[in-house]
């Protein structure tokens, strides 16, 4: 019993802002940068939560290899990736819940391995937030406090001000299945936070919800995690999810990391194909690099032509895929030309107009579709059967290895 | 498919058959033995048709019929307590093993279901015997020097019908058990809950249902068990079913084995209206104290 870890000390209960701009400052001295946390800022513990080297494995299935992270004290990180990748699992294996078979996770200084999850003071709240069906609400929201023994009058005060905090204390005495989707979600959040966790695990917090109510609730989470300094981990695969909450995001595949960086990061400089197609709408198309060096390569793609772009360790005579955004491409009339931008000539076959954006479905010379957003107000004047010329920054074009 | 679909007149339809079957087969004769039980027998000339509730009285005044019946009911009610508290951890493990290991336990759930109970029990007349393999096995580790007596006793009894009518009561928890969502029990143990504290606050309140209709069957099923209690009771332990058996079938005694039959009925479903009686008083009291914190807040 004596293992179980101590409740986070309160009096760290800065405003949002601060922690805002402590969990950035985080960010930028993680992701290399030099500059130091301000001085006002009460120094931040930058590996709060240390991951090493977690390795699980089911059976024959490796499900984690390798994975290792740090999260700092405050900070937001989301796990995204796809179905399969093992965010979950890693998820998990913090709770307690799965036993890595390799690594360690180590929670303010002390590893975690052998504690059983009772012992982590970890919240939780599920993807179906498994509310106590038989349970009152405020029988949900006590159940932390009455494990932790504490006295009754507590209890009450405790839980009632976890319910107003989710505006849901007129709902104490009413039962779980009674509230709608939302209202449960609220609920999940009070029950995990009234514990005062040292962590906050959130499991897919959105996917439950339908698509109106998700932007709803992303925005009350982000407020509710505002007011709230804890170090939080988030699994998703919705990378919109991820960048609208997270410090800094782990793109993971396949049992490994990918990537980790802040949303900004992974947008702009992604590190590999994989990464740049999760984080953002892309097009892709395949060739062979036919010159290489630091400062760029030259993809030359069958019926296309050459492309110039950024080089993410490709060397001449590699296979390479080329990946640009949609709204980095610019529609010019043919035949347009420039030395910064690589340029592709193309025809309009379907012009969707959006409201915020008009996207355009172009066909390239060698069959591939290409999309193309265009934000000026009304829509760009174009006709279905257009030709027309592609035009993008040769800085704006990323090429990693290509696959086989 | 969704229920609604079909009318409400729909289903009363479909529902016709069974109700006509359940009608003519068990209504029917249900009625006829309380008509046959107020009638009167006189063994020189046969059941004498009347409105007589004396073979009642002679049952209920009588310590030695009484007797019987409390211990109908005793060993029932053990049987169920019995089967309860052993078929958790088989439910347990039924829901988290897979393969053959689930499959063997089935089997062996079902086996003395499917098997005569006659076999079943003279399967434990050789195991409880006084030379049989539980004396020895307890002799022979220095539990007890004297063979135990458990042929022939309430307690022998009670394993026979433990070990038949355990399958039921498994198989209503584990299906109670299977429908509770996993994620529940991970939640109580981030919130500082124990496996065991877990399994009292949410995994047993939520099989609650489950256990409610195992203890119910294991419960009737016990009462009005005959070859089990019979053959490991005998006639120095007799239950109320020997009674009525003996009654109708030896004595041909046909109005007081019917005025038993309907003391075993009545006390059965008695004792599974009070537990009812009383569940509800107890939710009431509970929606009471919810709605008094309510108002004390």
């Amino acid at each position: 019993m004596d293992r179980s870890l101590e409740p986070r000390d309160r009096a760290l209960d800065a405003n949002s802002q601060q922690r805002a701009a402590a969990a950035t400052a985080a960010a930028r001295s993680i992701a290399g940068g030099a500059r130091s946390a301000e001085p006002h800022i009460e120094i931040v513990n930058m590996s709060y939560i240390e991951i090493q080297d977690l390795e699980v494995r089911y059976g024959n299935f490796q499900a984690l290899s390798g994975v290792s992270f740090n999260v700092a004290e405050r900070e937001r990180i989301c796990l995204l990736g796809p179905s399969g990748c093992g965010k979950t699992t890693t998820l998990q294996v913090m709770a307690g819940f799965v036993a890595p078979s390799g690594g360690e996770v180590r929670l303010a200084g002390r590893s975690l391995t052998g504690l059983a999850p009772e012992k982590r003071n970890i919240g939780i709240m599920f993807q179906n937030y498994a509310l106590f069906p038989h349970m009152t609400v405020f029988d949900n929201v006590a159940f932390g406090l009455r494990m932790r023994g504490v006295a009754p009058s507590e209890i009450k005060r405790q839980a009632m001000a976890a319910l107003e905090r989710v505006r849901l204390a007129h709902a104490a005495q009413k039962m779980p299945g009674m509230m709608s989707g939302g209202e449960q979600q609220r609920i999940a959040f009070a029950r995990a936070v009234v514990i005062k966790p040292s962590l906050l695990l959130l499991d897919e917090p959105f996917s439950n919800l339908d698509a109106r109510l998700r932007q709803e609730m992303r925005g009350e989470l982000l407020e509710l995690l505002a007011g709230l300094p804890i170090a939080t981990v988030m699994v998703t695969h919705d990378q919109e999810e991820a960048m609208a909450i997270a410090d800094r995001i782990v793109v993971m595949r396949a049992g490994r990391i990918q990537q980790i960086g802040t949303p900004g990061e992974i947008y702009s400089s992604p590190m590999s194909l994989f990464a740049a197609r999760f984080i953002g709408d892309s097009n892709t198309f395949a060739g062979k690099v036919t010159k290489a060096d630091g400062n760029g390569v030259e993809v030359e793609i069958a019926g296309l032509g050459h492309i110039r772009g950024r080089n993410h360790g490709l060397s001449a005579g590699d296979k390479a895929e080329i990946l640009v955004r949609p709204q980095h491409v610019t529609l010019a009339k043919p035949g347009f030309a420039e030395g910064q931008r690589n340029v592709v000539p193309a025809t309009v076959e379907r012009v969707l107009f959006l409201g915020h954006r008009t996207e355009i479905h172009v066909r390239l010379g060698d069959g591939t579709m290409f999309i193309v957003w265009a934000q000026e107000h009304g829509g760009p004047d174009v006709q279905q059967g257009a030709a027309v010329t592609l035009a993008w920054n040769v800085t704006d074009t990323f090429a990693f290895p290509g696959a086989g | 498919m969704r229920l609604d679909t079909i009318s409400l007149k729909g289903w009363l339809a479909l529902a016709l058959v069974p109700l006509a079957i359940f009608a003519v087969f068990y209504v029917v004769p249900v009625f006829q033995l309380f008509w046959l039980s107020l009638s009167r027998f006189d063994p020189s000339v046969g059941i004498i048709p009347a409105v007589d509730p004396g073979y009642f009285i002679e049952f209920l005044t009588d310590g030695y019929y009484l007797g019987i019946l409390g211990r109908t009911v005793f060993v029932s009610l053990a049987a169920t307590l019995a089967t309860a508290i052993l078929a958790y951890p088989l439910a347990i493990y039924l829901l988290t093993s897979k393969g053959w290991r689930q499959t063997s336990l089935l089997v062996a759930l079902v086996l003395p279901l499917v098997t005569s109970s006659i076999v079943v029990s003279y399967g434990w007349l050789i195991l409880l015997g006084q030379k049989g393999l539980v004396n020895n096995l307890a002799m022979g580790l220095g539990i007890t020097s004297e063979p135990l007596q458990l042929m022939y006793t309430d307690t022998g009894i009670v394993i026979g019908l433990t070990h038949v009518l355990l399958v039921f009561m498994s198989l209503s928890i584990a299906a109670s058990m299977q429908g509770i969502d996993a994620n529940l029990a991970k939640a109580a143990r981030s919130l500082g809950a124990t496996p065991w504290t877990t399994f009292r606050k949410i995994t047993f309140p939520l099989t609650l249902p489950g256990l409610r209709t195992g203890c119910l069957l294991v419960f009737s099923l016990s009462m009005s068990a005959y070859a089990t209690p019979v053959l490991i009771g005998g006639s120095r332990r007799k239950v109320l079913s020997y009674l009525i058996y003996q009654q109708s079938s030896s004595l041909l005694n046909w109005p007081f084995a019917a005025a038993m039959a309907v003391v075993l009925l009545v006390s059965t479903l008695g004792i599974v209206g009070l537990v009812r009686l009383y569940e509800r008083v107890r939710k009431n009291a509970a929606r009471h104290g919810a709605v008094a914190v309510e108002a004390g807040r």
